[in-house]
């Protein structure tokens, strides 16, 4: 399908255009340049609307084994947002934890074209892949999980790291995944034995290996086999007061390594580690420091922003979603994956009355407020901080110092008392937001041809009825805006007409052609005959498995 | 305020959740028809399935054959007054936080679930499930239920705080897993199971339908009658919960 978008202001940050009226033409699911685009098309007179690249989550638990088991322990979350069939629309259900086409109809509404699946135990992606599958309009793409793995934790234990980067080839070939994901390094593991680790040099019971150990180990492996995305980590202690410290020490294990041509790391919801004090009581803020820190390296980091109200948790980190639970007295459920991890699961009411949550909230909101746009991505690291559908409010709240005293008047005290927020007079514009909702990610991610408008670029456009200027007094509207797209296009089929989905075509699933020397197989089928409880036959996934997919050639 | 009667007996269940007073408040019969209501997988408008009439009360009047099929009568109403004449299906006055709802026949599973308000009578008797929370949720916790006949099994699960009145027989596991409120029945079994407080008050009862969480506690005045009071469950920690028998049956 042809079509030209007429007269819209664009904010494209990745190529520097920054509001400026122009046309867009696309031709086959690509925007092309106009002068070779002769013959005739469906024409858009968008009047001065907002045009964007499409949005895109980096960080976002929509499918695997944990989603699905937030499904089944929370049919109350369900009964609260039952969405019926219309159309060529499917049935779904779920708030904070939605059933697969819902996902993709609700992203897509928010002008949102790509979503990253973050975490799956490679045991389970052939689930995930399974569910992404079915996700409409999205395309998606899986983090298989590294932190607990037995294989590399004992190769670190003999220092082979050849065999540690061969694994990491085969593991990302096997679950057909595309970045490495790192989740409390060792703490799951260690958490098996009745051990806590607390700080980057505790070693993990039976294996005698430390979080620094397997970080460096797979920095470095994923470093040498350049990958398109870096390390995507979930640090130590998530959650526990005084952890930006902790968060300080993983940033600085980056000075070791040299600069390549992308950031060495990706912290991921860095709210949930950005904490100061030494207990719940005199619980605050630790931004500042850590800001200074993740400005003087290279890295990147989403937020992980929390919002009020009831959502449910779920994370790869299984002793935080225990202590979590015996905090809140509610159901939880742990699900051990063999040699692999353990996610946890359990749900939370995050109360505005609450100081800790309060605090928590200013936090999220502190971290892109502190850091140049550059370096930072919004994200609610759905389910767990919020559900994804509450990204308007958040990006009004950084377009808008109005909401976030409004905000602020209306939340515990602890919020103005322990954090910067009240202070900060710094108000986002589109080009900014634009950079924190999809420019950053597809770079960061490694997804050279989306996140961006120009010559060649998938065409995944966002438009949204907003003046190019909005008043930031008027959140509302702003809210009503991001929430509602007045267009989503994706690979140049118009999906989403005024916040309404119009056409739910199927998504593509990205992974790394990656290759592997042979022998590591051999070292990994013992695993295999020992310990699993499945065969490497069966743990292995054939492209043929997933429905639409791409591959992201690796040149390593 | 309206009257709503189904035209045929519907294939699968009829979900009207939007057809509580406080929506329909003020608006023409034309525009109630095109209200959407949940059939199945799909939303249809009411006048596909209703027919709705005005009439001069200020009640929402459900009538006529196959209510038992009609879903979540009532489905959080904070205010208003909706009368079925007949029986209701599933979930009806769930999540009301105000208002009056009569059921001149019987309910089905799940009335009054997850409650924070108002009133529901039920006229006939109850299914399953009364005053409960949804599957994986918190229980009732406000307002006031009364049945005039009987109720099913597990009500009052979980609850949190307002009022279950049965005048007849609660089935197994009365006031399960309470937490505060009172519940009342002529007689239940296994009344208790897991609570932590609230009151349960109980005519008559076995010996041994007591469960043994349950310690006596002697004898105490409530509503100016004697009762035999017993506290548990013991098997909860810190447990408050009291049980008050009018008459214990022997095994004998």
């Amino acid at each position: 399908m042809k079509l030209v978008l007429k007269n819209g202001i664009v904010f494209d940050p990745l190529n520097g255009i920054n509001g400026e009226k122009m046309d867009i033409f696309i031709d086959n699911g690509r925007i092309v340049n106009k002068f070779r685009f002769k013959t005739k098309a469906k024409v858009i007179d968008l009047n001065g609307k907002v045009v964007m690249p499409g949005g895109f989550d980096i960080h976002t638990h929509i499918a695997g084994g944990k989603e699905n088991i937030g499904r089944i322990m929370r049919p109350e979350d369900s009964l609260r947002n039952l969405v019926p069939r219309r159309g060529k629309l499917r049935a779904g259900s779920g708030r904070s934890v939605l059933s697969v086409h819902i996902t993709g109809y609700e992203y897509a509404k928010m002008g949102y074209t790509t979503a990253l699946a973050p975490a799956t135990p490679p045991l389970m992606a052939r689930h995930t892949h399974h569910e992404l599958n079915e996700i409409p309009i999205l395309d998606k793409a899986v983090f298989p999980l590294f932190d607990g793995n037995w294989f590399i934790m004992d190769r670190i234990a003999d220092k082979d790291h050849d065999a540690i980067r061969n694994y990491v080839a085969w593991l990302l070939y096997a679950t057909k995944g595309y970045a490495v994901k790192v989740v409390n390094p060792g703490g799951t593991e260690a958490w098996g034995w009745r051990k806590e680790i607390h700080s980057l040099d505790d070693e993990v019971p039976e294996f005698g290996v430390t979080p620094r150990e397997i970080l460096t180990a797979l920095i470095s492996a994923v470093e040498e086999l350049k990958l398109p995305h870096s390390v995507h980590l979930h640090c130590n202690n998530l959650g526990e007061p005084g952890n930006f410290e902790t968060t300080i020490e993983t940033i600085k294990i980056t000075e070791k390594f040299e600069r390549g041509d992308r950031p060495l790391l990706h912290l991921t919801h860095l709210q949930f580690h950005c904490y100061a004090g030494d207990s719940w009581k005199n619980f605050e803020s630790g931004v500042e420091e850590v800001a200074k820190a993740v400005k003087g390296h290279d890295i990147t980091v989403d937020t992980g922003n929390l919002m009020f109200g009831d959502t449910t948790t779920m994370t790869a980190d299984g002793p935080m979603e225990y202590h979590l639970q015996l905090l809140t007295g509610r159901k939880w459920a742990n699900k051990d994956v063999e040699l692999e991890t353990a996610p946890g699961i359990t749900p939370i009411f995050y109360s505005s009355k609450s100081p800790v949550n309060a605090v928590q909230w200013a936090i999220g909101l502190e971290i892109p407020l502190l850091l140049p746009a550059e370096k930072v991505m919004i994200t609610t690291d759905h389910p767990n901080g919020a559900p994804f559908t509450k990204y308007p409010e958040i990006i009004a709240m950084l377009m808008s110092q109005k909401y976030r005293e409004e905000m602020l008047s209306k939340v515990h005290k602890a919020a103005s008392a322990r954090t910067m927020l009240g202070s900060i007079d710094r108000e986002y514009d589109l080009y900014e937001i634009a950079m924190v909702t999809r420019a950053n990610q597809a770079k960061t991610a490694g997804f050279t041809d989306k996140g961006h408008l120009g010559e060649g670029a998938i065409a995944d456009i966002a438009v949204y009825d907003l003046p190019p200027e909005p008043d930031t007094r008027d959140y509302e509207s702003i809210i009503k805006a991001f929430s509602r797209a007045y267009l989503t296009i994706k690979r140049g089929e118009i999906v989403v007409q005024e916040g309404e989905v119009v056409n739910p075509v199927a998504g593509v699933t990205r992974y790394l052609d990656i290759s592997y020397d042979r022998w590591i197989e051999k070292d990994v089928s013992v695993y295999f005959r020992d310990y699993y409880s499945v065969s490497v036959q069966n743990y292995v996934i054939g492209v043929d498995e997933m429905r639409r997919c791409e591959s992201v050639p690796v040149h390593s | 305020m309206f009257l709503f009667t189904l035209k045929d007996e519907p294939e699968v269940c009829v979900e009207v959740e939007n057809l509580i007073p406080e929506r329909l408040k003020g608006m023409k019969v034309g525009d109630v028809r095109k209200l959407k209501v949940k059939l199945g997988k799909y939303e249809v408008e009411v006048g596909e399935l209703f027919e709705v009439r005005k009439n001069s009360g200020e009640e929402v009047v459900f009538e006529g054959l196959w209510l038992e099929r009609v879903k979540r009568i009532g489905f959080g109403m904070s205010s208003g007054y909706i009368v079925v004449k007949g029986n209701a299906g599933m979930y009806a006055g769930a999540f009301m936080k105000g208002g009056r709802l009569v059921i001149e026949g019987n309910a089905d599973r799940f009335a009054g679930m997850n409650m924070s308000g108002g009133e529901l009578l039920i006229k006939g008797d109850a299914g399953d499930y009364l005053g409960s929370g949804y599957r994986g949720d918190d229980g009732m916790r406000g307002g006031k239920i009364v049945v005039h006949g009987n109720t099913g099994d597990e009500a009052g699960i979980k609850m949190k705080g307002g009022e279950i009145i049965v005048k007849g027989n609660a089935g197994m596991f009365f006031g399960g897993m309470m937490r505060d409120g009172i519940v009342r029945a002529r007689s239940a079994r296994r009344a208790g199971a897991n609570m932590k407080g609230g009151t349960i008050v109980l005519e008559e009862v076995r010996e041994e339908e007591i469960l043994p969480g349950f310690s006596y506690a002697g004898k105490d005045e409530f509503e100016e009658k004697i009762y035999h009071v017993f506290e548990g469950d013991k098997a909860v920690k810190k447990s408050k919960g009291k049980l008050l028998v009018r008459n214990l049956i022997g095994e004998d």
